[in-house]
């Protein structure tokens, strides 16, 4: 019996003494900790890689904060704006004040991270040129979602901390419009003097922020702004009395600067790889399948910065082509497209109406058969039964279709919709399925700083703009597109046109379903007079005449091509079209400029002042 | 750890056969002779008295209940035997006496286990209440949580799902207990469960009770008794060597199926909307789907049967077609138990073997669950002192269900059938056909193997004072199997459907392995000093470590159809993952228990936890409970009052911890206190990058450190009576309880501006308030004996404080301060617009400064007569959130059990009701209204009761398609929540004991046949045809299932 006792004596000793390492002083081990981090460059170049996933594109991103939620590419591609047949509540200007938002969540938590690694490196021991570009990009990043924001809701806190629960400055007011824009450009002008040029970027590396992708965003955040300050000023910003910048001059002349940087450095150039289907190829420009040149992505040098995506490895995940087939231009864009003669379809004596369905795309430039499908024509579909199998050896004229490709009618039958279907960023792969397209997203093109440089020269310059300008910019994407150059003596004759008109219509028409429109609605100072035009389809009445379309019948179906019973708006007598959305339903204010402050951030923080009408 | 149940019909017999010995006296007299036998099992009794009344003439029985006394004819034989009622009869010499006793109602010295020990019923102090293994009898529910419902006054079960292996069950024990789910710590046989599900895995027919310890009493576990704690303790042998085998065989039906349209009805209300929203110039309805014209609708309201041919030239086919009977009917389930129990001198052994098959009413694939259980509990008495007791179980539980399409059939119209004209699975209108997901579309596989072993070696080193050492291991090995496989749909006329691919081909596999250690040193004094005080102290230390390791593998693309393995699975787009957690507690408990003469008790309980999870500095609490208790029947001054046997107060306080959430499974990641919420984690991921795109490395912080955050504590108080009266025949409870969670763990909300989730911390206080009533009645009326059982409780709970402000949203609510959590805040409505003018004046006026909510209703969409027409609370001109009013909280309120229970000769029946009297209800889904998407199916509830310009007075608002009206007349408006309340009979079980006579001829001890059915019946105040335990989601087309049984009972 006393063994026993001692037996669970012993016993209790053990237990008690082991406990603590055994049972208590546990790590984890299956993650490294904060304490054990940012002590190498590899470190800090990995921290900054997650940086590239949180640029919104074609797949969903999101944040770990509570209530956030993915991201949508579809509330980036200006559905409801007045080019295209999407309506959108936004179009319309039916806007309440949601409850959250989840760009607003997202955004600060991407911003943060940035803040994490700024903040690391300044504590960093070790050599600090070897993670000077990470540094640099971080500060390019937390302009870029500064950007966002600024777009979207006006002047907002800014965040150049990394807080904690119980900094001040959770509860800090927002900054003005103008306070935000300066700490962008203090940011890109960190990120530009850090970044390494794109020819230093290493192969593998391809894809990270370069320094000229760096000077492209600022150009286009200088022009934002000092459009912005120049034709909506201080009508929309939350509170009386804001301070402007008053340097409209200056940021445009910085825009063409930087703009002009970039053009002359002749490390990009625009594609050109598909002939007269370039504009139409670069959007879905996959494997060797996705064009009839067998070209992959690395033909394309035209963007400058781009979400990347691979079939393989990381799928676009956004069901693309299902979804935008549907996205086709309005009546407004179609009519906006270029003659071959660079002249619009309103004046050019090229154009050739609207009587027969195929009418108006004769004597068009390429752009508009690259971005939509015209009738009575053959086109491959997409996935594996209808999926283009190109011939080779004749690509363009004479594809070799299967029987199962019929040609192309529209449907004002049985669907309300503008009959022109689109064709940007949607693929024709038969080895892709719904929500495999794999292109590349496109944050920051050449294009687009040809467009900066064009409008920020002719705003300079009060509406003009030198022929030599032009040539060294939007010319050439006019001469991608076959169509005639952009000259003062072009538009001379035309009272109707005048340069900055032609070169907005230019960015209309090259940045379509970029991102771009609302905002370069808004900047302008216009998007309540066009957002609240009828958005209006196909012409079926034309010089006192039904037309093919009204008319027509779908040989393959045997059906009616256009039903009027559908279209309960009816047709608009000054166009002719089919009406989708009546001038009735729109209702577009200055007040929507700006989207209203999400409830719970004005309830959390009750030093946000709510912006003016909401 | 085990504190094994006390045999107390052993002891019992041994005290009486010793004490008979020291009485015997021998007489001339005449001797009678017989046999005891309890009343209920009909099995012999070992031990009991038997005495002759005026005398000290008395013996014992002896192993085969057998007596002999020396008694004289008219002589009256007094029979008494521990747990059972004294019997007096009078001695008959000439035959041999079978004499059967009756155990005592409610017995006072029922055996109740608390935790580190068992008490005495007359001496607790605490809440706790005990069921025994009855309610586990002759049931098909091979779910040990399931068979619980409604049977413990406190304890809420509520299932999500009727589906076996599926049901989502939540627990609760007095209700919530934070604001996160804080199920009660359940401990099966002293060792803690590794995971909430564990409980789900035993075999019912195992247990030999399960206890609640629902206030202060559950201190003694301490930091993980926040929501209470579940004592479920295994049978032991005893007795004699006795074998039953009890096979039963169930057959599930649909029971209640939601009023789905047919096509009729389904064409005429489409109809009907599209005419009531908006029809287009020549009257043509609003079409989803360029098919569905109007000739068309016309043609399938009338009921026909028919071909069309698009302008495409593709056909497509409509019929009636019932999707409810394609999909789900009846179904067979199983279940057959073997074991195997007795004792000897100094062992007892239990086993058993079991097997359940558990089918669901899904009738075009499996989807169900089957069990393998296997126990041997064995205790051995090494020598006069030393005691060893172990037990060991195998369960295996594996749930197979189709991955995709489980509870379809409502997002389909009831107009396409499931086979087109030759007999492939047609299409519509794109990827719909719930017959094709269920049966092609993939397959989940979910098997659960649990080992554990349990030992306790004790020493009764001097007299009152046991020590023991306790180890236990539970081994958990899960494995899922999952795959999506891509399914071919057809036209009607027979080509394939090409133009999406359905269900991208998928398989993933998910090993789980746990491994749990506990190990204990505890000490047991009990003893009586004076023979009226009477002190039992137990003393004890426990450590536990829990180890959980995942790993987690996927491939899409398969290769060879039928083979589902990853091997199977095209190697591109592999995708791995792992992870190793590791959780320890270490922990000293103490309790000690003083009575006076069983007449005035206390009882004092002490627990400290250290745990892993927290910084080294915050690790340590402490826990503790007092309680008294008051025996007044025990008093002098009582005994007039003849009626009342038994009468006892008692009154608890006392704190318990928690983790908020996650309170089974010491490494559970669902709890607000992570394994290492001390300091930061920095994930991984991947980015593509390169010329030739390649993946690189990333790496990220998600979370906020807080190393001062610490357990939640719980205080509870509660005073209770106890009481028996009329003889024991009327017995029950009363129960009234606050419970405070002082340091409520939140995450709180901070301005996005922080721009990460900030980390949980001790930031709120939650009260919840209630009460407990359980009586008990049992009697005779000539051969029939009966018992009447009723337990009701309700509590209400109130979020006194949490740090950080939330905005009150429309619906269901976060934890708002002031409110109790699972608030619902709605718009008050005052009917319907009577005209289009009324809509349009009303529209104009609420967006005359800014749209607010009606922002969406514009166009299409806006506002027409018959129209809800929500008021404006604060008069402010603007419809928004501030609009909103409490409405109360949606949990459920006065939970019941009733049990019912006839014997009448070798008949028995027993019923069950359960049921819920207040719940307020706001249907969620799209089915919370016709149409919410125009392909969907309708609920036939709603024909007839909405508004039309010819039906002004109707219930329910205007029919439209347009989602944003939907949402606008069928959301968040008071006129959209029911009140739910309902009555269930869950379970009514007949039974037939086969003639002693005929079964001695057989060599059988006993057999036993019932039938039994579970969820007979319902009454139930849900106006819109959902089962009212489904909850608020309309979107499943799931029928609740009706079980029928036939079982037996057969002894050897």
């Amino acid at each position: 019996m006393k063994k026993l006792n001692y037996i669970i004596a012993l016993f209790l000793i053990i237990s008690a003494s082991a406990c603590k390492k055994t049972f208590l002083d546990l790590n984890p081990i299956d993650q490294p900790t904060t304490a054990s981090f940012f002590q190498n460059a590899a470190q800090f170049k990995s921290f900054s890689n997650d940086f590239y996933n949180k640029m919104i594109g074609f797949r969903p991103v999101k944040s770990d904060v509570q209530g956030a939620g993915n991201s949508n590419i579809y509330d980036f591609m200006d559905a409801g704006s007045d080019l295209t047949e999407a309506i959108s509540t936004y179009g319309q200007g039916a806007v309440s004040t949601p409850q959250t938002d989840i760009y607003w969540l997202n955004t600060y938590a991407y911003i943060r991270a940035n803040n994490v690694l700024i903040e690391a490196a300044d504590n960093y021991t070790g050599d600090k040129a070897a993670i000077k570009q990470y540094v640099a990009a971080a500060y390019f990043f937390r302009a870029w979602h500064h950007f966002l924001l600024l777009k979207r809701f006006g002047g907002i806190p800014l965040a150049t901390k990394v807080l904690n629960v119980n900094s001040a400055d959770l509860q800090a007011p927002r900054n003005t419009r103008y306070e935000v824009a300066n700490q962008i450009f203090k940011d890109l002008d960190v990120a530009i003097a850090g970044l390494p040029l794109e020819a230093s970027i290493a192969a593998a590396d391809k894809g990270q922020v370069s320094q000229q992708a760096a000077k492209a965003f600022k150009a286009r955040v200088l022009l934002y702004e000092a459009t912005w300050e120049k034709y909506v000023s201080t009508s929309t910003d939350w509170a009386q009395n804001q301070k402007k910048a008053d340097s409209t001059t200056t940021w445009l002349t910085q825009a063409a600067n930087l703009a002009s940087q970039v053009m002359t450095d002749n490390t990009y150039s625009l594609f050109n790889g598909v002939d007269t289907l370039s504009y139409y190829y670069m959007f879905n420009l996959d494997d060797a399948n996705s064009n009839p040149k067998g070209l992959t992505k690395t033909a394309n040098k035209e963007y400058l910065l781009s979400s990347h995506y691979d079939y393989t490895l990381l799928q676009g995940n956004a069901n693309l082509t299902h979804t935008l087939v549907g996205w086709g231009p309005s009546r407004k864009m179609m009519d906006m497209y270029l003659c071959t003669d660079g002249l619009p379809f309103t004046v050019s004596p090229l154009a050739k109406g609207y009587a027969k369905m195929t009418d108006e795309f004769e004597n068009r430039e390429w752009r508009l058969r690259s971005l939509v499908v015209i009738p009575k024509k053959k086109y491959w579909g997409f996935g594996s039964t209808t999926g283009a199998n190109y011939n080779l050896a004749n690509y363009i004229t004479t594809f070799n279709f299967p029987a199962i490709i019929k040609p192309y009618y529209p449907d004002l039958y049985t669907n309300i919709n503008g009959g022109y279907p689109n064709r940007k960023f949607c693929s024709e792969e038969s080895t892709r399925a719904d929500y495999q397209e794999s292109y590349d997203y496109p944050q920051i093109r050449l294009a687009e700083v040809y467009l900066i440089y064009a409008e920020a020269k002719c705003e300079l310059g009060g509406g003009s703009i030198s022929d030599a300008d032009l040539n060294i910019s939007i010319n050439k994407i006019r001469a991608r597109n076959a169509v005639a150059p952009l000259t003062n003596a072009l538009i001379a004759p035309y009272a109707s046109l005048t340069m900055l008109g032609e070169i907005r219509r230019e960015r209309a028409l090259e940045l379509y379903l970029e991102n771009s429109r609302f905002d370069d609605l808004k900047r302008w100072g216009i998007a309540e007079t066009e957002l609240n035009k009828p958005i209006e389809g196909m012409v079926v009445q034309y010089s006192g005449q039904p037309t093919e379309t009204a008319t027509g019948t779908n040989p393959i179906t045997q059906s009616p091509i256009y039903n009027p019973a559908k279209f309960v708006y009816g047709i608009d007598n000054q166009t002719g079209a089919v009406i989708l959305d009546p001038a009735s339903n729109r209702n577009f204010k200055r007040m929507h400029y700006l989207l209203p402050i999400p409830n719970d951030q004005r309830s959390l923080n009750p030093n946000i002042v709510q912006n003016p009408g909401y | 750890m085990r504190k094994a149940v006390l045999n107390y019909k052993a002891f019992a017999a041994l005290f009486t056969i010793l004490l008979a010995l020291v009485s015997f006296r021998g007489f001339g007299q005449s001797t009678v002779s017989g046999q005891i036998t309890d009343a209920k099992t009909h099995e012999t009794i070992i031990g009991a008295t038997v005495k002759v009344k005026g005398t000290s003439t008395a013996v014992a029985t002896d192993v085969k209940g057998n007596f002999k006394i020396a008694a004289s004819q008219g002589e009256i034989l007094q029979i008494s035997y521990l747990g059972f009622s004294p019997l007096e009869i009078e001695a008959d010499p000439k035959t041999i006496m079978h004499i059967s006793l009756s155990a005592v109602p409610n017995d006072l010295n029922e055996v109740i286990v608390v935790g580190y020990g068992t008490r005495k019923k007359e001496t607790l102090t605490g809440a706790i209440s005990q069921v025994g293994s009855e309610v586990f009898k002759d049931r098909p529910v091979p779910n040990v949580a399931l068979a619980l419902q409604g049977e413990i006054p406190g304890l809420v079960v509520t299932r999500n799902s009727p589906r076996p292996g599926n049901e989502n069950l939540t627990i609760r024990l007095r209700g919530e207990s934070s604001t996160s789910a804080v199920s009660p710590l359940i401990i099966i046989d002293g060792v803690p469960t590794v995971a909430d599900f564990e409980i789900s895995t035993l075999n019912p027919n195992d247990i030999e009770s399960v206890t609640a310890l629902k206030d202060a009493s559950a201190a003694i576990y301490g930091a993980r008794a926040q929501g209470g704690v579940l004592l479920i303790t295994t049978k032991r042998g005893k007795g004699k060597p006795r074998i039953n085998y009890n096979p039963s065989y169930s057959i599930n039906t649909v029971a209640k199926t939601v009023p789905w349209a047919n096509m009729m009805q389904w064409a005429s209300l489409y109809l009907e909307t599209s005419m009531q929203d908006r029809a287009d110039a020549s009257g043509t309805p609003i079409q989803y789907l360029p098919q569905w014209t109007l000739a068309n609708l016309q043609r399938m309201a009338n009921g026909e049967s028919f071909d069309y041919t698009q302008p495409s030239g593709l056909v497509s086919h409509y019929g009636d077609n019932n999707w409810q009977r394609a999909l789900y009917g009846n179904s067979n389930s199983q279940l057959q138990n073997l074991s195997l129990t007795g004792s000897t001198d100094n062992t007892g052994y239990a086993a058993s073997l079991g097997y359940s098959n558990n089918k669901s009413v899904l009738k075009t694939a499996y989807d169900g669950e089957v069990k393998y259980n296997a126990r041997f509990n064995y205790d051995y008495q090494i020598s006069k002192k030393v005691k060893w007791q172990s037990g060991i179980a195998y369960d295996t539980r594996t749930v197979k269900s189709p991955r995709n399409g489980v509870g379809a059939g409502f997002f389909d119209a009831p107009i396409f059938p499931v086979y087109n004209s030759v007999g492939n699975y047609y299409d519509d209108y794109g990827y719909r056909n719930p017959v094709a997901m269920t049966q092609a579309g993939g397959r989940i596989r979910n098997t659960d193997n649990f080992f554990r072993f349990n030992t306790r070696l004790s020493a009764n080193i001097i007299d009152g004072l046991t020590i023991s050492g306790t180890a236990a291991i539970t081994k958990r090995d899960g494995m899922k199997n999952e795959y999506n496989q891509t399914y071919n749909l057809y036209s009607w006329t027979g080509d394939r459907v090409t133009s999406t691919i359905y269900n991208p081909a998928f398989v993933g596999e998910t090993i789980t392995n746990t491994i749990y250690n506990n190990f204990g040193v505890l000490a047991d004094y009990n003893k009586t000093f004076a023979q009226k005080h009477n002190v039992a102290v137990t003393l004890g230390s426990t450590a536990e470590l829990q180890e959980d390791r995942v790993l987690g593998a996927g491939r899409t693309g398969l290769l060879y159809p039928g083979l589902y393995d990853l091997n199977t699975a095209t190697p591109v787009n592999a995708t791995n993952n792992s992870s190793d957690v590791k959780v320890g507690l270490t922990s000293y408990l103490g309790r000690f228990d003083y009575d006076y003469n069983k007449r005035y008790l206390l009882e004092l309980i002490g627990r400290s936890d250290a745990s892993s999870r927290f910084d080294a500095d915050h690790r340590r609490q402490n826990f503790y409970g007092v309680s008294a208790g008051w025996a007044l029947s025990e008093e002098s001054f009582m005994k007039p009052l003849k009626f009342v046997n038994y009468l006892k107060v008692r009154a608890g306080y006392g704190e318990t911890g928690g983790l908020g959430g996650g309170t089974n499974g010491l490494s559970s990641t669902n709890g607000a206190i992570g394994a290492f919420n001390y300091v930061s984690g920095i994930g991984a991921g991947t980015a593509i990058f390169g010329s030739t795109a390649a993946v690189q490395g990333t790496n990220s912080i998600s979370n906020i450190y807080n190393v001062e955050l610490t357990w939640e504590r719980m205080l509870n108080k509660n005073i209770g009576v106890d009481f028996t009266l009329f003889s024991n025949k009327l017995s029950g409870s009363f129960d009234v309880y606050e419970r405070k969670n002082t340091g409520l763990i939140l995450s709180l909300i901070y301005p996005g501006v922080l721009g990460a989730n900030a980390p949980p911390s001790n930031a709120g206080n939650l009260r919840v308030r209630g009460f407990e009533a359980t009586l008990n009645w049992r009697d005779k009326i000539g051969e029939v004996s009966y018992n009447i059982g009723l337990n009701l409780s309700n509590n209400k709970n109130l979020l006194v404080k949490r740090t950080g402000a939330t905005a009150i949203a429309p619906g269901q609510n976060l934890p708002l301060q002031g409110y109790p959590l699972n608030s619902l805040f709605l718009y008050k409505t005052n009917g319907v617009f009577p005209t289009q003018a009324a809509a349009d004046a009303y529209t104009a006026k609420y967006t005359a400064s800014t749209t607010g909510n009606l922002g969406s209703m514009t166009g299409n969409s806006k506002l027409r007569a018959g129209d809800l027409s929500v008021v404006d609370l604060n008069s402010d001109g603007v419809l928004n959130t501030s609009d909103l009013y409490f409405a109360g909280d949606a949990d459920p309120h006065y939970t019941f059990g009733t049990n019912l229970g006839i014997r009448w000769k070798n008949f028995d029946l027993s019923a069950f009701f359960q049921g819920v009297l207040k719940q307020n209800l706001l249907r969620g889904g799209n089915g919370r209204a016709p149409f919410f998407r125009n392909y969907l199916n309708i609920n036939t509830y709603y024909i007839g009761k909405t508004w039309t310009p010819d039906n002004t007075d109707a219930l329910y608002p205007r029919l439209s398609f347009d989602s944003n009206r939907n949402n606008w007349n069928w959301a968040v408006n008071d006129a959209n929540m029911e009140t739910l309340r309902y009555v269930r009979l869950k379970n009514m079980i007949i039974g037939y004991t086969l003639p002693k006579q005929w079964m001695d001829k057989l060599g059988i001890k006993r057999v036993r046949a019932y039938v039994s059915g579970n969820d007979l019946l319902t009454f139930s105040s849900v106006k819109d045809g959902f089962d009212p335990e489904r909850g608020t989601s309309s979107d499943s087309s799931y029928p609740f299932i009706r079980t029928y049984t036939f079982g037996l009972e057969v002894g050897f």
